[in-house]
């Protein structure tokens, strides 16, 4: 769904030390939404996008890159 | 429902009864008090000084619609921005509602005994199968990956069900039972029927689908 992109939010979700179900409930969406944003399988909208930025403490444009 | 509201229906309820009691009048003195005492509507001829009774009439079923929807709309309030939003919880088992769709060939039999073609409506209840996989989805936190799933399942149920609609209007337009309306008019009510039916079904299945990955 949407461009292809890479997502680096594993590596910075597990910083954190955080869960997949801690992440979620931090930004307000089920686990599978983070599940597959870490496949890069859904592209999320620019308010989760700013969201999961704050939530794991790193750049939008280190987690999510586009080419 | 707040004061300002009740305030705001009690004033058009009394206008409302202004009005009849003025349209009443009138029809009583100057039009024979027609549309106040029992009439025979199946003889009924437009008159010109029936027109405040009609207004009164027609003023009154706007307030009776505002009011209905009024207390269905404090019934159901609208969620709140923020607030956490989750499916409606359906037990899987409706599902089997859709066996109702079954009845439809009913209509059948009833054409042939009475020249009936209602139950041929029933089919849209094939429709409810969708409940199974609506119920599966019981209370699930609406983010917007579902949000954004629901969207693509109902365009992608919506586009086929345009699709099969556009060819029955063909088939029927290209002259299929031209030589019989009865038949012409029994297809396209078992088409549409079947083609709602679909829409339902797909609507349900395909968010499943694409919430499931499967």
């Amino acid at each position: 769904m949407g461009a292809e992109f890479v997502c680096n939010l594993k590596k910075y979700r597990a910083m954190r030390g955080l869960t997949q179900e801690q992440l979620a409930g931090m930004v307000g969406v089920r686990r599978e939404t983070i599940m597959r944003l870490e496949k890069a399988q859904y592209n999320p909208s620019l308010k989760l996008a700013v969201d999961i930025s704050r939530a794991v403490g790193a750049p939008i444009e280190e987690i999510f890159v586009f080419p | 429902m707040n004061k300002k509201q009740v305030r705001r229906l009690v004033i058009l309820w009394v206008a409302c009864a202004v009005l009849l009691a003025a349209a009443s009048a009138y029809s009583l003195l100057c039009n024979s008090g027609r549309w106040v005492q029992p009439m025979d509507l199946s003889r009924y001829v437009f008159s010109v000084k029936d027109l405040p009774m009609l207004a009164a009439g027609g003023c009154i079923a706007l307030c009776a619609v505002y009011t209905a929807a009024a207390v269905i709309r404090a019934a159901f309030p609208a969620k709140r921005n923020g607030e956490p939003r989750y499916t409606r919880t359906v037990p899987p088992v409706f599902g089997w509602c859709g066996l109702l769709g079954f009845l439809g060939f009913g209509g059948f039999w009833s054409y042939q005994a009475q020249r009936g073609i209602f139950p041929f409506i029933f089919f849209i209840f094939f429709g409810f199968f969708g409940l199974f996989f609506e119920g599966k989805l019981s209370h699930t936190l609406r983010d917007e990956m579902f949000e954004a799933n629901r969207r693509r399942a109902q365009l992608t149920a919506f586009k086929t069900g345009f699709a099969l609609l556009f060819a029955v209007i063909w088939l029927v337009g290209m002259g299929m039972f031209s030589r019989n309306v009865e038949w012409c008019a029994i297809f396209m009510l078992i088409a549409v029927s079947l083609i709602y039916a679909l829409v339902l079904f797909l609507s349900s299945y395909l968010l499943y689908r694409y919430e499931k990955e499967e």
